[in-house]
């Protein structure tokens, strides 16, 4: 009875040499919902983003979405499709205005039907520099930009890479806000994050990786009182 | 719509004046390496410009596309319809050449020099004189005709100018830029990066080998190192780069301005223009890495 | 088998030799990540210089081998502090001093035409030391010998310095991370100059053995020795100087089982081989794999 999740990952490996980055995650989204991952530097969370937008190829596992398989697809096919991310450490495309930047991922990330740049750049309070080299924007408005050019390309499921980083209290709980807003229109969001307190606002369901194994689901709350995930991350203070 | 207006414009004062100068300049096999080198830096731009690979070996697909017009000549194919069969075994060969894109930066480079060069000594191996005739050359007198050659180079140069025109202008055009400044990015964006690449590339030798064709047409009589000669690539690279890569006006402004000068000096002793431009290629990657156009740009001026 | 025997002992004499020939590129490639495109250039003018001590003043063209060791270290420090930080600025620094060395490599050549004029010199098989030399039941040319030697030698040597003194240590931080070289407190720039200055040291002597075992000297050979030189590197070891000897090995047999077997291709192997290697193996033999598509 259930419907299909849209985004459905199973039993999810990777490998690097003799490194497990990935060692076999389950997980899955439907329509509209935030899910939240969490875990120290290189548990793993990155590299399922990678996975999951076709950057790399895992070992073993099956990513479906919308009920089809994802193998073998190129990340652009995946755009396609609806699945969009944002970059830890984004690259605009220097050389070419912000607006510019945008206008390739609707014209090639949507085939135009994803909301028009204009909108995107107005939405991220971006407008004013719509005419800069998207190389001169500080690392604030790169991030913003990148955002933007992941929604130019009409998603349906967004990864979101540490957005956090970098931005201030006020920037923060206005890309709350904008981030729940998009999961009201419907976009999945799997939001990767460093910082809880920003992901507490957006969602009460919570992935713990560690070591490229989940091992805590739920709220975070919860979380907090787990022994393994304390251990985990008191281990990575200490550290 | 007022920066189509513009390259409409910046392409018909360039090609009139290709056309006109016949009537007032008499040495016309300089005016049509004038316009063969327009077209070659601009074919070099399609490429380095839009998509950042800088094939060194540029020269191969000019060369081949010599043979191949000139082969087809020799067996009896119309001029016009040899320059198709030149600029074809460009884009054969090009095909063929497809997975150099896995490399990047001076790797790309190398390796495609090394294919010009291969290039070279297959053509001109005496073990495939019946073919091509070896290190003999080829002789077109029988077809030769210096009018109607320089004005099939002015088509070439037309088209090769709209199709960079079209890149500056289309979404396909910033579609390859983005490309060219973060892969990663651009796929994410949904940018299919291996078919835009491959299409920039594909595109570029085709411009190279009907250029090539022209040339042997109107030159007529050539050896092999004539056409796959390494300094047709750097003159290529050379007047791209003083002119400023990725415009349309930049590969053109250069190659008219560099051409002019080197026949203004005079071609007696090409060794002083070898190291002419050996040194403007430092100077100009240490001081204007983005060439004369850049000049303008940085001042907020959108130049074709 | 006789001519079989004979092409694999001369291979691996040339292989010697090409290990010389590569490995000054790939010291600089290793320690500066950047392709010096003018090597071939600088093998050229080294080997101009035992050319002209030879013809001109009937010294033995071993006696460039110290000269251009000290000449060509000291043009490797002045190019270094005049080119390289500039080029660090700019964006794309591996491109940009790509390029700037193709000019720079063009600038060579057309100087060395003017200065020697453009045609190829060689050197009587007499001015190296008379006589062949017996290898295993094989008769080869002294000279091939000498340069096989030399390769050998500078290999070694090479070895000594990078893993066995202070100074070639420190080289081998900057090699293993500019980044962290920088942070440890070492001074990046002077080990980056010097070497610079024996990759160039290097390449010129190479040029002294040109005359015999490349068929000698022109100064329009630069663009040929230079692809040669990468060849080796890639098939050897990118930025892994010692590994080229592996890389010059496997050149050397092949080119002189081509040239036994098939002559007149045998142009064409160093650039077949090295399009194949690039495809197959981006980063070479020995190589970790230092970019992905
Ligand atoms: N392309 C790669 N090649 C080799 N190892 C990799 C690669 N990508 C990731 N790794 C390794 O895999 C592990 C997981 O990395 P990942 O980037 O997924 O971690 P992360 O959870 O995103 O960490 P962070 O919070 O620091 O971003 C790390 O040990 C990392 O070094
Ligand atoms: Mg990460």
């Amino acid at each position: 009875m259930c419907p299909e999740p849209l985004l459905e990952v199973r039993a999810l490996s990777k490998s690097f040499g003799g490194l497990q980055a990935l060692g076999g995650v389950n997980l899955s989204l439907a329509e509209g919902e935030i899910l939240g991952l969490v875990g120290p530097n290189g548990s793993g969370k990155t590299t399922l983003i990678n996975a999951v937008s076709g950057l790399l190829r895992p070992d073993k596992g099956e990513i479906r979405f919308g009920g089809r398989s994802l193998l073998g697809l190129h990340p652009h096919q995946r755009v396609h499709l609806g699945i969009s991310r944002t970059f830890q450490s984004p690259k605009p495309f220097a050389g070419l205005s912000t607006l510019q930047n945008l206008e390739v991922a609707w014209r090639f990330g949507s085939g135009r039907r994803g909301p028009p740049p204009q909108e995107v750049l107005a939405a991220l309070g971006l407008e004013k520099l719509a005419r800069r080299d998207a190389a001169s924007l500080n690392s604030a408005q790169q991030k913003k930009l990148d955002l933007a050019r992941a929604l130019a390309t009409g998603p349906k499921l967004l990864l979101v890479d540490e957005l956090g980083a970098g931005l201030n209290a006020a920037e923060l709980s206005e890309m709350a806000d904008f981030l729940g807003a998009l999961a009201v229109q419907g976009v999945a969001l799997l939001v990767v994050e460093h910082l809880l307190g920003f992901l507490d606002r957006l969602t009460k369901r919570l992935i713990v990786l560690n070591a490229g194994r989940e091992i805590f689901e739920g709220d975070l709350q919860a979380a907090a009182q787990d022994p393994q995930v304390v251990a985990v991350f008191l281990g990575e203070g200490g550290a | 719509m007022p920066k189509l207006r513009g390259h409409a414009w910046a392409i018909a004062v360039l090609l009139a004046a290709f056309a006109l100068a016949p009537s007032f300049y008499g040495n016309h096999s300089v005016l049509f390496s004038m316009a063969a080198f327009v077209a070659l830096a601009e074919g070099l731009n399609v490429l380095y410009g839009f998509t950042g690979y800088l094939p060194f070996g540029y020269v191969g697909f000019f060369g081949t596309g010599a043979y191949g017009a000139s082969l087809a000549i020799l067996a009896g194919t119309p001029p016009l319809l040899a320059l198709l069969v030149g600029a074809a075994a460009s884009v054969v060969l090009a095909a063929l050449l497809t997975p150099l894109l896995r490399l990047s930066g001076a790797y790309f480079s190398i390796a495609s020099l090394a294919t010009a060069e291969a290039m070279r000594l297959i053509v001109s191996n005496p073990a495939l004189t019946p073919l091509t005739k070896g290190p003999y050359g080829l002789n077109l007198q029988a077809a030769f005709h210096p009018h109607q050659s320089y004005w099939a180079m002015l088509v070439i140069l037309a088209l090769t100018l709209a199709l960079v025109s079209y890149l500056r202008l289309s979404p396909f055009g910033l579609a390859l830029q983005a490309v060219r400044e973060d892969p990663v990015s651009a796929a994410m964006a949904g940018v299919p990066v291996v078919y835009a690449r491959s299409a920039a590339w594909l595109l570029s030798a085709a411009v190279a080998g009907s250029v090539g064709g022209a040339f042997a047409w109107h030159l007529s009589v050539f050896y092999p190192q004539t056409v796959f000669s390494l300094s047709t690539s750097i003159f290529a690279i050379v007047f791209t780069l003083f002119g400023g890569a990725a415009t349309l006006l930049g590969p053109a402004t250069g190659a008219v301005l560099l051409y002019a000068l080197y026949t203004a000096v005079g071609l007696s002793a090409p060794q002083y223009f070898q190291l002419i431009y050996g040194l403007l290629i430092v100077g100009l990657v240490l001081f204007l890495p983005y060439g004369l156009t850049s000049l303008l740009q940085r001042r907020g001026i959108h130049v074709p | 088998m006789f001519l079989l025997e004979y092409a694999v002992l001369a291979g691996i004499l040339y292989g010697l030799y090409f290990s010389l020939i590569g490995i000054g590129l790939n010291l600089t490639f290793g320690v500066l990540k950047i392709v010096n495109l003018a090597h071939g250039d600088f093998l050229m003018l080294g080997g101009f210089l035992a050319y002209f001590l030879y013809s001109a003043l009937g010294l033995s063209p071993l006696w460039a081998v110290p000269i251009n060791l000290v000449l060509f270290v000291a043009l490797g420090g002045l190019l270094y502090a005049l080119l390289i930080p500039r080029l660090r600025q700019s964006r794309d620094p591996e491109m940009a001093s790509f390029i700037l060395f193709f000019g720079l490599s063009q600038a060579i050549e057309a100087l060395a035409i003017l200065a020697f004029g453009n045609n190829q010199r060689s050197l009587p098989a007499a001015a190296i030391g008379p006589g062949t030399i017996s290898l295993f039941g094989q008769v080869f040319p002294l000279s091939w010998a000498a340069a096989g030697a030399a390769g050998l030698l500078s290999v070694l040597l090479l070895y000594l310095y990078l893993y066995h003194t202070r100074l070639g240590q420190a080289t081998r931080a900057v090699m293993a991370s500019r980044e962290e070289a920088v942070a440890s407190g070492l001074s990046v720039g002077r080990i980056s100059a010097l070497a610079f200055g024996i990759g160039l040291a290097l390449a010129a002597i190479a040029g002294v053995f040109a005359p015999y075992l490349l068929g000698g000297i022109s100064p329009n050979m630069g663009v040929a020795v230079t692809t040669t030189s990468f060849t080796v590197i890639v098939i050897g070891a990118l930025g892994n100087p010692v590994g080229t000897v592996v890389g010059g090995l496997i050149y050397g047999l092949a080119l002189m089982l081509m040239e036994t077997y098939a002559s007149s291709w045998a142009t064409l192997l160093p650039y077949l081989l090295l399009v194949i290697t690039l495809l197959i193996w981006p980063s070479g033999l020995l190589g970790r794999r230092l970019r992905s598509a």
